[in-house]
């Protein structure tokens, strides 16, 4: 019942040490970061398949739809930006679309809009624009769960445990009123 | 014209640090936050907690940080003989949407306190412009005589608080308090809905566009 499939020709699998494995599904997982330094200036379109981080000068679109973009201290962007996850420590003019997340830490400035179905504005940065979080995450819809559902029984949550203030309940006590 | 000419700083007491109910968070989170989507004009400082807030739900989240972007720039920049089309003009740039923008919510916290009556007004008219009816205008006041001489962090936290925190070495100016007679005279359209008296020196007000 238990019984391991071996192959049909009867000749014994390669093996592979746990060590190796280990090794093997760190390289497949590992993910290179390329760094645009602060010297550099470009102008034009950056597109890519790994992650990058920005401390330099861009002008024109960044597009790394499947990778993380890092806009560094030092970096300055004027563009469009599209990447699965962005997060902004530098300043950015244009528009930013994380399919997963965009983080705007608190050295970050940014002016422009932001379209993203997680959105995180740290205390502290410099934010001009608006949010558009009316998108569901690009994994969300392929495993086909109702984040909107999820995000409605959060909001049920959050605004009172499901409390009804419609009928006045909000005209409750004030704080310190027993 | 002076954006905030009240700003005397004086040696007194103003609230500090508070977390408190809030019944407006209540009835607004209520009325817009449910299925469908929302749009929010948030006047205040970005807020990581309120960002949060708004992120549960399908909504469109303008944040304009009227503050930094308008008021203190002005303050600092610029003397009082400042023409009325001036500010009207930094209005219209500061605040500029497409024409087919209706919010459903206005988040001005106590960003009134710092203002002049005529700013008020020209920033509520432009405002009003992307209102429909049924809009809500939410403001917070402190009551006491003193308030921080600039505006506190106040963000929303879970189940119907805010958080008002303020500078640790802000200084006092003399509160302008305004009451909800006088607000309503510099916002043609909006109408009190609720106010709240909090304790600890602090209200709230909603505001309904008609």
């Amino acid at each position: 019942m238990f019984k391991k499939s071996e192959p049909e020709d009867g000749r014994a699998e390669p093996m592979i040490h746990s060590s190796e494995q280990s090794m093997l599904s760190t390289t497949t997982r590992s993910r290179t970061t390329a760094t645009i330094g602060p010297s550099i200036q470009i102008s034009g379109d950056v597109t890519g398949n790994e992650d990058v981080r920005i401390e330099g000068r861009v002008e024109g679109t960044v597009n790394l739809s499947d990778n993380v973009l890092t806009i560094g201290k030092e970096g300055q962007i004027n563009a469009t930006v599209n990447a699965r996850v962005i997060f902004v420590e530098g300043k950015v003019e244009g528009d930013l679309k994380g399919d997963e997340k965009v983080v705007v830490q608190a050295s970050g400035n940014v002016r422009g809009n932001i379209v993203s179905p997680r959105v995180t504005l740290e205390d502290g940065c410099k934010f001009k624009g608006s949010i558009d979080m009316d998108v569901e995450p690009s994994v969300a819809r392929a495993s086909g769960s109702s984040s909107r559902n999820e995000k409605i029984a959060d909001i049920k949550s959050a605004a009172g445990g499901g409390n009804d203030h419609s009928s006045g309940a909000g005209l409750g006590k004030a704080p310190g009123q027993q | 014209m002076a954006l905030a000419s009240r700003n005397e700083i004086v040696e007194d007491k103003c609230p500090t640090n508070l977390d408190f109910d809030s019944p407006s968070v209540g009835i607004f989170s209520q009325r817009f936050l449910g299925p469908g989507k929302c749009r929010v004009l948030d006047l205040g400082a970005p807020a990581k907690s309120t960002v949060a807030f708004f992120s549960r739900s399908s909504c469109t989240y303008h944040l304009e940080d009227l503050y930094r972007f308008f008021i203190e720039p002005r303050k600092r920049g610029k003397s009082d003989d400042d023409e009325d089309d001036d500010v009207a003009a930094a209005i219209a740039a500061a605040l500029s949407y497409e024409d087919s923008t209706r919010f459903d919510l206005v988040l001005g916290w106590d960003l009134f306190s710092y203002m002049e009556r005529a700013t008020i007004e020209l920033l509520m008219s432009r405002i009003a412009r992307s209102c429909r009816p049924g809009t809500l205008l939410f403001l917070t006041a402190c009551t006491g005589a003193m308030i921080p001489s600039e505006p506190a962090r106040i963000t929303m936290t879970e189940r119907e608080r805010l958080s008002y925190r303020c500078a640790i070495d802000s200084q006092s100016i003399t509160n302008p308090r305004l009451p909800p007679t006088a607000l309503e005279s510099m916002m043609p359209g909006f109408r009190l809905l609720h106010s709240f008296l909090l304790g600890d020196e602090m209200q709230e007000f909603l505001f309904s566009y008609t």
